[in-house]
């Protein structure tokens, strides 16, 4: 699984999140017959004890092994950072935007994360070797 | 590795068949993340700060961790779902 490679070749300086959102393709939303064909059937949550059920399956299957936080079911957060149905963001220690992926699944793109990963440690390194 | 979205005007119609969905429909859904993504912060905006609950491994919700708590590391976001 490519998100979790990168997770863990960069784990022990940048910190990992999965946050869960909302159902994409919800069986009684926008059903696909890919995830039918695979038995990947969830009808889109409406209490958040369902959310956190599928979340944790979710977490579980891809897998992906970061600390995953569930999204509230006003799905705030998914919508301030125009998440859904999924996408890519860094932020650096300072909390400013590093990186802004595309809204997926068409701009849905792991190796241009990566490569804003690399830049922002090279970037953090070569100006803790500046301050020296 | 990203690809081009389907064209609402060009597309033929088994394109949207393959994607389960309509032409129409995809046209809302395109509506939908347009707005969404226009009003998302821009690379040098400060993110915006949440407060989210974790997903311990009994399957139940442990504390509740904000963004602001992890400054000091830099932090990359994955926002997804099973489907």
């Amino acid at each position: 699984m490519r998100l979790e490679t990168i997770h863990q070749r960069y784990r022990d300086e940048v910190e990992f999140r999965l946050v869960y959102v909302r159902e994409a393709h919800a069986a009684d939303e926008w059903a696909m017959a890919i995830n039918v064909a695979e038995a990947i059937e969830h009808t889109q949550p409406t209490r958040l004890d369902e959310r956190v059920e599928i979340a944790a399956t979710c977490a579980v299957a891809l897998p992906l092994t970061m600390t995953t936080l569930v999204d509230d079911m006003d799905d705030a957060v998914g919508a301030a950072y125009a998440a859904l149905p999924e996408r890519l963001w860094l932020i650096d220690a300072e909390g400013t935007v590093a990186y802004r992926g595309g809204p997926g699944p068409w701009e849905f793109d792991p190796d241009a994360w990566e490569s804003a990963i690399v830049a922002l440690l090279a970037a953090r390194r070569s100006a803790t070797t500046s301050a020296r | 590795m990203p690809f081009a979205r389907p064209d609402l005007d060009t597309a033929p119609d088994s394109v949207f068949e393959s994607l389960d969905t309509t032409r129409d429909a995809l046209r809302a859904v395109y509506a939908m993340q347009d707005r969404a993504d226009a009003a998302a912060p821009q690379v040098g905006d400060r993110a915006p700060d949440f407060a989210l609950p974790t997903l311990l491994p009994d399957r139940q919700l442990g504390t509740i961790q904000r963004l602001a708590d992890l400054r000091g590391r830099p932090v990359a976001l994955i926002f997804g779902s099973y489907t």
